[in-house]
């Protein structure tokens, strides 16, 4: 499925930020690494994220965003950047913090520091 | 289909010329309808299997009509009916796949443990008609019409199918036969609108995955076939590099076969499902199984784990076991394949339990952590790979038990392993190796640069025509049969 540019309106941008903040804390709370070093655009399997807790976390997130998702969402759309645009811009999901949390959002996970993460190497190498 | 057999090609050619000629001639004439090219594309797909195997050929046929007869009623049904003609075609589907395939098994090993005599009786009497030899395709094409049953009976928009365009999903040439094991989502809705669509962008997409499939197959698999020996247990250099040579193999033998469909497809305007993504740069176990032979793992994903799994999660690392050791039985009817799958399942709870503190540790105290995860990945599905290439249970024991002695590492040992190739046969296995490692480390740099697929440097446009000239070149004079096939 193709994607549609996240950046098209402000609000859909806020509902992306959100629901990609949400997604970082999640996941660093279920595989207890810190959120810090959660980069969006890395495989979530580089973290250690697996079949158990990919269904686990969508289980979570239809509660979150009150909408049936597939349960094959974290195979389908593997990073937190992907998930999260396939959620607004295809599912057409806004979540209820979107306006709350928007502004908290914006010291995000793309800009954590290059810490020793289980998924760095690349970006180590390529200087990323 | 054997890509390998001159046969699938001759074919291929026999029947394209006369029909792609009359096609022509019909469309200047504007006598040529769109529809004709699914009954040509059906035509051709049936042809190419019966000349694959005659006998298959049968059983294949009979398969797809009681499919779609059931498939097309249960569509016309609703609540617990439409649920029992579900029910049924699986467990016949099921139960013909288990006949084939699995009937010596079980009566030999799980029947023969209580009642040894039975078994005796069973193999003395030749054992049961027609499963001496698996029908090519069965294993792929019974659990792609398992999945078209339940996508059909899940959907929530109960539309009527074609025959025609079900004949064309399922016994469609590119995949029949190994996969990829396509769903009804993405393939069927491209059979439904068929048309032959021989575009400059499809014929170009198309060469560059055949280039790099035949390269993978002919040059790379089958240059490292030869020096394969499952003999060998008392020296574990030897064993090990047997695995890691089997590794590749493995992989170079199905990823290839699989880019070589989706090749033929792209050519014809059909879009197959990426079958194989670079699987060897993987940093864990989990990353690797969303790699490596992508469409049976979703398969056992959407059919068996999260079926299974359902709401009770905790009893998930077990069904999560379970799944994995079935498919590694799916594999074959062998203990061995049992054991590989069951090592892998057992490696994700390993993972899941111990790996993560691990890597914790590895993260903190070591300067490149990915590299140590990478290369514990990799040495891990080598390790997994001996028990996929015996199906000698008391060789296998023993090659198990010489990689846990520590003398057996020993430098005369080493030593005769690196003397076991030499003169022209060395220098063939060095090039081949040299080969194979740079193919796998385009794959590593690929991810590096952040190319939008793994394979995008290998399917550039100059290393795509360097590849099919290398396979020209360099490809083996006795080309291997498919793995894949077997299963």
């Amino acid at each position: 499925m193709q994607l549609k540019d996240s950046n098209s309106k402000p609000s859909s941008s806020n509902a992306v930020d959100t629901i990609q903040g949400w997604l970082v804390n999640q996941i660093a709370k279920q595989l207890g690494i810190n959120a810090q070093t959660i980069k969006i655009t890395e495989p979530l399997t580089r973290y250690g994220l697996d079949s158990i807790d990919s269904v686990t976390i969508v289980g979570e997130l239809e509660d979150w965003l009150d909408a049936e998702l597939p349960p094959t969402l974290l195979w389908d759309y593997p990073t937190i950047e992907k998930a999260s645009q396939y959620l607004v811009n295809e599912v057409g999901v806004t979540p209820a913090e979107t306006a709350t949390q928007a502004t908290e959002v914006t010291t995000k996970p793309q800009e954590a520091p290059k810490e020793k993460a289980w998924g760095g190497l690349w970006n180590k190498i390529s200087g990323s | 289909m054997n890509f390998s057999d001159f046969g699938f090609w001759w074919v291929l050619l026999l029947f394209s010329i006369p029909y792609f000629s009359v096609r022509y001639i019909a469309k200047s004439l504007n006598l040529w309808r769109g529809s004709f090219d699914a009954v040509g594309l059906a035509a051709m797909s049936l042809l190419l299997f019966v000349n694959a195997s005659r006998s298959s050929f049968a059983i294949f046929i009979c398969e797809i009509i009681f499919n779609y007869v059931m498939v097309w009623w249960m569509l016309r049904q609703e609540g617990w009916k439409a649920k029992a003609i579900a029910t049924i075609v699986i467990v016949i589907d099921v139960a013909i796949l288990a006949y084939f395939k699995y009937i010596n098994f079980f009566v030999e090993n799980v029947i023969g443990m209580a009642f040894p005599t039975v078994s005796k009786a069973w193999i003395a009497n030749g054992e049961a008609p027609g499963s001496s030899a698996i029908p090519p395709g069965l294993s792929f094409y019974t659990f792609e019409m398992v999945s078209f049953v339940v996508d059909s009976y899940k959907s929530r928009k109960k539309k009527p199918i074609k025959a025609l365009d079900y004949l064309n999903f399922v016994s469609f040439f590119p995949h029949v036969v190994a996969g990829p094991i396509e769903r009804k989502s993405s393939l069927f809705p491209q059979m439904e609108s068929f048309r032959f669509k021989f575009t400059l962008e499809n014929l170009d997409e198309g060469f560059r995955w055949l280039s790099l499939g035949l390269f993978m197959k002919f040059v790379l698999a089958d240059n490292i076939t030869p020096f394969i020996s499952l003999e060998e247990f008392s020296n574990a250099w030897t064993v090990w590099f047997n695995a890691f040579l089997f590794t590749l193999r493995i992989y170079f033998d199905f990823a290839g076969y699989s880019f070589v469909a989706l090749g033929l497809a792209r050519c014809m305007g059909v879009r197959l499902t990426l079958n194989f993504v670079a699987p060897y740069t993987s940093q864990s176990i989990n990353e690797f199984w969303r790699r490596w032979h992508v469409t049976l793992s979703n398969w056992f994903r959407d059919y068996v784990f999260l079926p299974l799994m359902g709401s009770k999660n905790q009893l998930a690392p077990f069904y999560l076991f379970v799944t994995f050791t079935l498919s590694g039985f799916w594999h074959g009817a062998a203990w061995n394949f049992i054991l590989w799958g069951a090592y892998h399942g057992f490696l994700l709870l390993v993972l899941r339990y111990a790996g993560r503190p691990f890597y914790r540790f590895v993260g903190e105290k070591f300067f490149m952590p990915q590299f140590i995860s990478w290369a514990l990945t990799f040495t891990s599905v080598v390790f997994g790979c001996l028990f996929f290439m015996e199906n000698n249970t008391e060789r296998l024991v023993s090659k198990l038990q010489t990689l846990v002695t520590p003398w057996a590492y020993s430098p005369s040992n080493l030593f005769n392993t690196i003397s076991l190739f030499n003169g022209n046969s060395g220098v063939a296995l060095a090039v081949t190796l040299v080969l194979a490692i740079g193919f796998l480390l385009m794959e590593h740099i690929a991810i590096w640069r952040k190319c939008e697929s793994e394979y995008d440097l290998l399917r550039s446009p100059w290393i795509a025509r360097t590849l099919l000239a290398l396979t020209i070149l360099l490809a083996a004079n006795q080309p291997s049969p498919f793995i894949y096939f077997e299963f």
